[in-house]
């Protein structure tokens, strides 16, 4: 197996130092995903259940990219419900 | 206000959309091509900068407004619709973009069972003292990357090292994000209590590396 840099070594310290235990899965995170993005994008305050959402995006990169992701996808596509909604 | 009333995911306006969305629902074709339209909006900017942006967010926004049509039940009405949606069409585009970028890209070639070592080169900057703990701190992480940790997750770690994402490397091992996530993060939770056994906590390891 192909050793470990000191810049590899660094990256995976780094990490260690900064784990917590998580109780979400990736998929447990995605179901919550759309609730914590709303309440970042109307400004409410986020209840305590969310608080793993969190906990597990400081911890899996790859759903982090994906909630960015998301917010930047929501920010471009515009306010949907209020502009162009066939029930207004 | 009308306005301020429509952003709240209670309103009937939103859940509006799951009615208007089922088999034989009246103008359910509009609001297909609405929805697309939407995601497809959202999508080509949240793609474009990504991975390289080698997807066409047409076919994606596709793809997506199938999923939903699908999932339509799963939707428990705790975000707005259109929130829970481009979530999906999100988590379409990524995959697939990641697919596409890490193809050519195998986890090591090596297998399961080896030990991984890490290598001392670089540690030699600052006062000796520094690069004697620092020398110590590898050393450590050595043992119990080789002590403590499962074959699978000594491989996994290398496949993160290698800058492969979760997902990916879950594809090359035929398992699911679920499982790697686990297994990567379990690993973590057992090298840190590893270092804690001996003393050595999260302020030290990252004292070590400033």
């Amino acid at each position: 197996m192909k050793a470990m840099t000191y810049e590899e070594a660094r990256k995976l310290l780094g990490a260690v130092a900064q784990t917590v235990p998580d109780s979400l899965t990736c998929d447990n995170c995605f179901r919550l995903m759309s609730e914590y993005a709303d309440a970042e994008l109307l400004g409410r305050e986020r209840p305590e259940t969310l608080t793993a959402v969190r906990i597990h995006f400081s911890q899996c990169p790859c759903c982090a990219y994906e909630y960015v992701a998301l917010l930047e996808a929501i920010r471009a596509a515009g306010d949907f419900d209020v502009i162009t909604s066939p029930l207004a | 206000m009308p306005a301020q009333k429509a952003k709240d995911s209670s309103e009937p306006l939103l859940n509006g959309w799951c009615e208007r969305l089922r088999d034989g629902a009246a103008g359910r074709e509009i609001a297909i091509s609405e929805l697309r339209s939407y995601l497809h909006r959202g999508l080509s900017q949240a793609l474009a900068s990504r991975y390289g942006g080698h997807v066409d967010p047409e076919d994606i926004a596709q793809k997506a407004v199938l999923k939903i049509l699908s999932s339509l039940d799963t939707y428990r009405g705790e975000s707005r619709f259109t929130t829970w949606a481009m979530s999906i069409a999100v988590r379409l585009g990524i995959s697939e973009l990641r697919r596409r970028h890490y193809q050519g890209i195998s986890l090591d070639s090596s297998t399961t069972g080896e030990a991984l070592r890490v290598t001392l080169e670089d540690t030699e900057n600052g006062s000796a003292e520094s690069s004697s703990r620092r020398r110590s701190l590898l050393n450590r992480l050595e043992e119990l990357i080789n002590g403590n940790l499962t074959d699978r997750q000594r491989y996994v770690i290398r496949g993160v090292l290698n800058g492969l994402p979760v997902e990916e490397i879950a594809a090359r091992l035929q398992s699911n994000r679920n499982a790697i996530y686990k297994l990567v993060h379990d690993a973590r939770l057992r090298l840190r209590a590893g270092f804690e056994a001996t003393g050595v906590t999260a302020d030290d390891i990252m004292d070590i590396l400033r």
